[in-house]
């Protein structure tokens, strides 16, 4: 008994020396650092939890436990730690990630895209995609990181403690840096850069439902608009632990609705704004050279293990199995469109196995962290059927000149892919239940959010910039008329 | 030789013209009046189309007795080999790809 008090008196004299040593470091770390005082308290809250473990297992050491822990929430906004909070292999994987989801854009999308035009737009179709990382990239850093990833005072939108990345840091001196709440694995600044990828080619996708016919000068506006204004509320409510959806419980691992059916829908709403292209319905629209498209599909492909696998955020058997049914469902969805061109057409194309690959991809991005390899089979199969019909049936139905079928891909992808992680979802995998009404929600909110807000963009880019070239522009090719170049 | 590859040639002419620009002609009448004859190869090689021109010459050499004039060969075209000569591209027309991608591109 008194070797009970004795030990308690010890590791209740451990808990408060520990205390005041850490407070005192906090102090330092707060001058040096400037941290804003959410994100002391997150940091101070983790720093205590070591230490009363700490004071835990030196009273373990004299065998009797005294202090019982207090449950000690989880940050709620990024926070300082030490170097040796990193892991290392994470973020190897994550650095990896990063590259791999910026190779989808530039080149892939570029390239996508590019095969498909005719070849007087070849040029003006690439360079969108490569104007759009650097506009993007700059509205990241300024503001839509912080809108998008940090809490905020409605479960809507992020606040603006990031602005400018304020406050993120990394400090050789003292061996600390910054890390955001939902990857405290990697450092900060590698889960801004990673979150960047996903934030560039999200509107880059919506190029391909108006190519052909925009001006350069009003996609670059939309495209400023549209990132701060759609992409950055929409990956909070669903991405942000504190956001509206994320806290219901929806699942989406890494983006079936936040870039696919976000993107879909807003490229369907600038193919009614802008109208149809000249001669359409009337004149052929040869792709000018599938084998850049089939070029592009491929980076597309491979790039996408680090956009599924990279939204683990970790290097572990997650990422692994999301890698493992991102190729099976890709694999399913192009054998499924090509199966349905020979039955059809009595002969595949090198387009119908690009799109039907795409497809796949798209529709397997929800539910890679959580699916088997039967589900993402039954998704692939599903998403090469539904698409094909989205491109060909669905399209004539809505009546647009969506150009390169960005609804028809990714905003039916999309949706598939949301709808079916809530029924293929394997709670061995994700360690949760879905919420099919969950999933139907999101999917909704995105296409209702997205498709209104992108219609307002458009009206307010009109009246400012116009949107389309003028008929002789048109005709000559935007290459020439937009850009003054051309491909001999 | 003679009449009958008179014939199979006026006949690929007459079916060539008929699909490349919608035209008709008599092929017997062809056969047998040098004027009307003279006139289809004039026709035929206005088009510009290789298949055509290449009639055109075997029916001139028929009709007239005569060789058309041959291009001597150099060693600087070594590429003109029996494909090069016989191979003729499909056109987009031809395999129906300009209406494939008439209001969809898949």
């Amino acid at each position: 008994m008194s070797r009970w008090r004795l030990s308690g008196r010890t590791g209740a004299w451990l808990v408060v020396l520990a205390m005041l040593l850490l407070g005192f470091a906090r102090a330092n770390a707060d001058e040096s650092s400037g941290l804003q005082p959410p994100q002391v308290e997150a940091a101070s809250a983790v720093e205590q939890a070591v230490a009363v473990e700490q004071a835990v297992a030196v009273d373990a050491q004299v065998a009797v436990p005294v202090v019982e822990p207090a449950p000690v929430p989880p940050p709620t906004a990024p926070f300082a730690v030490g170097f040796d909070k990193i892991n290392t292999g994470d973020t190897a994987w994550m650095l990896t990630s990063t590259a791999l989801v910026l190779l989808m854009t530039i080149p892939g999308l570029a390239l996508f895209y590019a095969g498909m035009v005719r070849k007087k737009n070849v040029l003006a179709t690439a360079l969108q995609s490569f104007t759009i990382v650097c506009i993007v990239t700059v509205l990241w850093v300024v503001i839509g990181y912080s809108l998008a990833f940090t809490p905020g005072s409605t479960p809507f939108i992020g606040g603006l403690g990031r602005f400018m990345l304020n406050g993120m840091f990394y400090d050789k001196l003292n061996s600390t840096l910054t890390v955001s709440h939902i990857a405290s694995s990697i450092p900060e600044a590698v889960f801004v850069m990673f979150q960047l990828t996903f934030a560039i080619i999200t509107p880059a996708l919506i190029t391909g439902a108006f190519a052909e016919r925009m001006k350069f000068r009003a996609m670059v506006l939309f495209m400023s608009l549209w990132s701060v204004l759609v992409y950055a509320p929409i990956a909070h409510i669903m991405w942000e632990p504190s956001g509206f959806f994320a806290t219901s419980g929806i699942l989406d691992f890494a983006g079936g609705t936040v870039v696919h059916v976000n993107a879909g829908v807003a490229g369907l709403v600038c193919a009614y704004m802008l109208g149809r292209r000249r001669g359409y319905g009337r004149e052929p629209f040869s792709p000018n050279n599938l084998i850049y498209t089939m070029t592009g599909a491929a980076l597309l492909w491979v790039g996408w293990f680090g956009f599924n696998a990279g939204s683990a955020v970790a290097s572990d058997g997650r990422a692994g199995m999301a890698v493992l049914v991102t190729q099976i469902a890709t694999a399913t969805a192009a054998l499924s469109w090509m199966a349905i061109e020979w039955i059809r057409k009595s002969h595949v194309t090198m387009l119908g196995a690009c799109s039907g690959a795409v497809a796949g991809l798209v529709a397997i991005t929800p539910a890679s962290g959580f699916v088997g390899v039967g589900g993402a089979m039954a998704i692939g199969f599903a998403a090469g059927f539904l698409c094909y019909w989205g491109a060909t049936g669905l399209k004539h139905m809505l009546g647009a000149d969506d150009s390169l079928d960005v609804f028809g891909i990714h905003g039916v992808g999309g949706i598939v892919g949301a709808i079916l992680t809530g029924v293929f979802a394997d709670r061995a995998i994700s360690g949760t239940d879905a919420n099919m009404l969950m999933q139907v929600a999101g999917t909704l909110t995105t296409l209702v959010y997205s498709g209104v807000m992108t219609w307002i963009i458009l009206v307010v880019v009109d009246w400012v910039a116009g949107l389309r070239v003028s008929d002789d522009d048109e005709q000559d090719g935007l290459d020439i008329s937009q850009h003054a170049e051309r491909v001999n | 030789m003679g009449e009958s590859s008179k014939l199979v040639i006026a006949g690929l002419i007459s079916t060539a013209l008929r699909r490349k620009i919608n035209r008709v002609i008599d092929v017997e009448w062809m056969m047998n009046n040098a004027e009307y004859a003279k006139e289809v190869i004039r026709i035929s090689r206005q088009i510009g189309i290789d298949e055509l021109s290449r009639y055109a010459d075997r029916m001139e050499e028929l009709v007239m007795g005569r060789l058309p004039e041959v291009q001597p060969a150099t060693a600087s075209v070594p590429h003109e080999t029996a494909r090069a000569a016989t191979f003729r591209p499909v056109s987009e027309g031809e395999s129906g790809l300009d209406s494939q991608y008439i209001g969809t591109l898949r």
